[in-house]
């Protein structure tokens, strides 16, 4: 009996090893927004691990330049699970994502999505509902208070993107609006507007580069400027 | 039907731009950016010292509201006449008290009392920019980032008054604001942030936040700087959260017509700070 769940699970671990496909993701941000005291650059990387449909994501984000008092490198931890769809001509993605933002030595932002995305030839649509909480960390012998967290109320999700020639495509052109990107959810009413672009150079490696536009929200009338970031990476299909 | 759509829009676009209150320019963007308003703020500061209220108690009171929307001012001047009755030192405006075009501007002017008979402070809201609004706040009231301070006979309490209208307090803002908190917080008792867009959004609403990376930004700072009460307007419902050690109070729109209109009462009474959020109905 012993032998035959190991011969079972021999089977299941080389069924997996063929059938798993595993991808990195490295991209650079350089920016400047109205809170960040000037350029700050960083640096995310992630990892994802797809069998059939289903996929395992996990992101980390490093400060390599950080002007604010919050004194960081270590900044951020992403951890998504996502399950595809396929559907005539479209494509369902629906994730469930938690993300956290080490600010400082003592706040802590937590995040939590529901997230669906829609992929037609053309376009990508994103809705969902994030929850975040903001927690000032314990710190022995300092800063002991009782009201340690404020939780926000659900807040919308969404995005819209164009692009130019159909996903799939060797290279690629498009332009969006949301308010998610990677470790950040705005609130709803803090769109960013953003133009990216592909390039596929090898059938496994794939080069892009992005412009991120924020402004202090759309919806408050005579918004000023916000920030403006640039990002550069590349993602290996490794397998 | 594509070619209707478009007609109604246009139609949509056209009848907005008869409207009084409309105005495509500053619906899409302020005229300045927050910096130049920053700029401007300081040369003014520069000629007009900060206010120190001295009093002979240690119990005092500041009357505070936000989002009058002038229009009319019934609710303001009710406002303003129990601060007085009240015997506060002070009453702090904290931002879309006018649409920002100039007839409004004039109106809310004639609104606000004399220094004499009562001490107003003002702040700049995103409806105050409007029209370019902030010509019209600069002329009549002048900067709109300052402090004031409270001199009873045994402390010392600061008052800050920012620029929030745009929707971000900007780099320059956020310097000097930290710079201020660093060289000063010390010699005071309580130390209180005025400003126009309310911080943490505690609920389903259209109107805007700041980044979340500039509230990270502020409640560090409120932390660090034991800042004990925030006072905010723009999403025109009431909300109190208390987070470390600082109350973040949103206050009502006092805006005629509404029924739940209120204004806050900051209370200072022997060594505590307290606040009462009050409506007229």
């Amino acid at each position: 009996m012993f032998k035959f769940f190991v011969l079972v699970f021999a089977c299941f671990l080389f069924v997996i090893k063929m059938e798993a496909q595993y991808r990195l993701q490295n991209h650079f941000d350089v920016g400047k927004t109205k809170s960040s005291n000037g350029f700050y650059l960083s640096n995310s990387s992630y990892f994802d691990y797809t069998l059939k449909n289903t996929t395992f994501k996990i992101g980390a984000r490093v400060d390599l330049i950080e002007q604010t008092s919050f004194n960081r490198f270590f900044s951020g931890l992403d951890i998504l699970v996502n399950q595809k769809f396929p559907l005539k001509k479209m494509e369902l993605n629906l994730s469930v994502e938690y993300f956290m933002n080490l600010y400082s030595q003592w706040i802590t932002e937590n995040n939590g999505a529901i997230l669906g995305i829609l992929k037609t030839k053309h376009f990508e649509w994103l809705a969902g509902l994030h929850f975040r909480n903001i927690h000032f960390n314990k710190i022995e012998n300092e800063l002991n208070f009782n009201n340690r967290n404020i939780y926000e109320l659900w807040n919308l999700v969404y995005g819209i993107k164009y692009n130019l020639k159909p996903i799939d495509s060797k290279w690629n052109i498009g332009i969006g609006i949301t308010n998610k990107d990677y470790f950040v959810i705005n609130q709803a009413s803090n769109p960013m507007i953003y133009l990216d672009g592909k390039y596929k150079i090898k059938s496994q490696l794939t080069l892009f580069a992005e412009m991120w536009l924020l402004k202090a929200g759309v919806m408050n009338i005579s918004a000023n400027y916000y920030g403006l970031f640039l990002r550069a990476g590349v993602l290996w299909n490794i397998k | 039907m594509e070619h209707k759509i478009k007609f109604l829009f246009l139609l949509i676009i056209l009848g907005f731009q008869g409207c009084d209150y409309f105005e495509m320019r500053g619906f899409v963007a302020a005229y300045e950016t927050v910096d130049e308003r920053f700029d401007q703020s300081m040369e003014w500061n520069e000629t007009h010292p900060f206010k120190t209220i001295s009093i002979n108690s240690e119990d005092y009171k500041i009357y505070a509201m936000g989002d009058s929307h002038l229009g009319t001012a019934d609710n303001l001047n009710i406002f303003f006449n129990s601060a007085k009755n009240d015997q506060a030192i002070a009453t702090v405006m904290v931002g879309d008290m006018s649409t920002g075009s100039v007839e409004n501007y004039l109106f809310l002017k004639q609104n606000i009392p004399d220094p004499d008979s009562l001490l107003t402070f003002q702040l700049v809201g995103n409806h105050d920019l409007y029209f370019h609004g902030w010509l019209q706040f600069y002329q009549m009231f002048g900067s709109g980032i300052y402090y004031f301070t409270v001199q009873t006979p045994n402390a010392k309490d600061l008052y800050i008054c920012l620029d929030s209208g745009g929707g971000t307090l900007g780099t320059k803002q956020f310097e000097w604001l930290n710079e201020l908190l660093q060289a000063h917080r010390d010699e005071y008792r309580h130390c209180v942030i005025f400003s126009h867009v309310n911080i943490f959004r505690i609920r389903n609403t259209l109107s805007t936040n700041p980044y979340p990376g500039e509230v990270m930004a502020l409640s560090q700072l409120c932390l660090e700087y034991n800042i004990n009460m925030v006072i905010n307007g723009h999403d025109h419902i009431q909300n109190v959260v208390q987070f470390g050690p600082t109350t973040f109070i949103t206050m009502d729109a006092l805006q005629d017509g509404l029924d739940y209109a209120g204004y806050t009462i900051i209370t200072s009474q022997g060594d505590s700070l307290s606040y009462q959020n009050l409506n007229f109905q």
